[in-house]
């Protein structure tokens, strides 16, 4: 793939860090997290612009939804990294 | 904190593709989006969904879903089955003494574990559970729709 040259700012112990590491170029290095930012990016703006359409079409989610998804998440998070399977479910109301 | 995603089985799948998608995959997209975190589902899942032309034409809208001029790429990242991944399910068959028949479910448990877990939707959580038991160290929740 062609190449551009850039001038790009960062931190010093950032490239301080990446020269310790190892002999990768600083700018094979850049380009990866670049490449990765901008991949989590391009998704979330699709996923939010899927989003507002589903509520333009479709009205808002409930509440109880939103809330039930919410907690999921926060029980998720809630989870620490000790030397149980952390592993469970979240039933919401009326499911199977 | 965590970078767990939000990680699609086939009945997350199916949802996502259906014409109006229920309110509970819609919420758990939003906040997915609200706290920063990916949407994936293993690519294999996707031949438990594409099953008939209506179902297969749906879920190639849905997983395909961008515009590209706005720079955008498809909010679902489908994970490609690849020699790491694959012997990451086979440990997991391994350990949980599964068989093949669970080797899609294998893998939405196994593609939780490079973000040292995920939030799975799906309608097994018995069986996901039983599976994550293998990986410990990833924290995994599921949720139904």
């Amino acid at each position: 793939m062609a190449k551009r040259k850039i001038t790009v700012t960062v931190d010093e112990d950032l490239v301080r860090t990446v020269q310790t590491l190892g002999s990768e170029s600083l700018s094979s290095v850049v380009n990866a997290a670049l490449a990765s930012e901008v991949d989590r990016r391009a998704r979330a703006a699709a996923l939010e612009r899927m989003l507002a359409e589903w509520d333009a079409a479709f009205g808002p989610v409930s509440d109880e939804a939103a809330a039930a998804a919410s907690a999921a998440f926060d029980d998720l998070d809630a989870l620490t990294n000790d030397a149980q399977p952390a592993v469970g479910g979240r039933r919401r109301r009326g499911a199977a | 904190m965590t970078d767990a995603p939000l990680v699609l089985d086939a009945v997350g799948l199916d949802a996502l593709a259906a014409a109006r998608p229920p309110d509970s995959l819609r919420a758990l997209l939003a906040e997915a989006h609200r706290r920063g975190r990916e949407v994936i589902a293993p690519t294999l899942v996707c031949a438990e969904v594409a099953r008939g032309r209506t179902r297969t034409r749906a879920l190639e809208a849905a997983v395909a879903r961008h515009d590209r001029t706005r720079g955008e790429r498809p909010p679902l990242r489908l994970v490609d089955t690849d020699f790491d991944l694959a012997r990451q399910v086979g440990a997991i068959l391994e350990a949980t003494g599964s068989g093949s028949e669970c080797v899609v479910d294998a893998h939405v448990v196994a593609v939780c574990v490079p973000g040292g877990g995920g939030l799975v939707v799906t309608s097994d959580p018995e069986d996901i559970a039983h599976l994550a038991s293998a990986v410990p160290a990833a924290r995994i929740r599921t949720t139904r729709l």
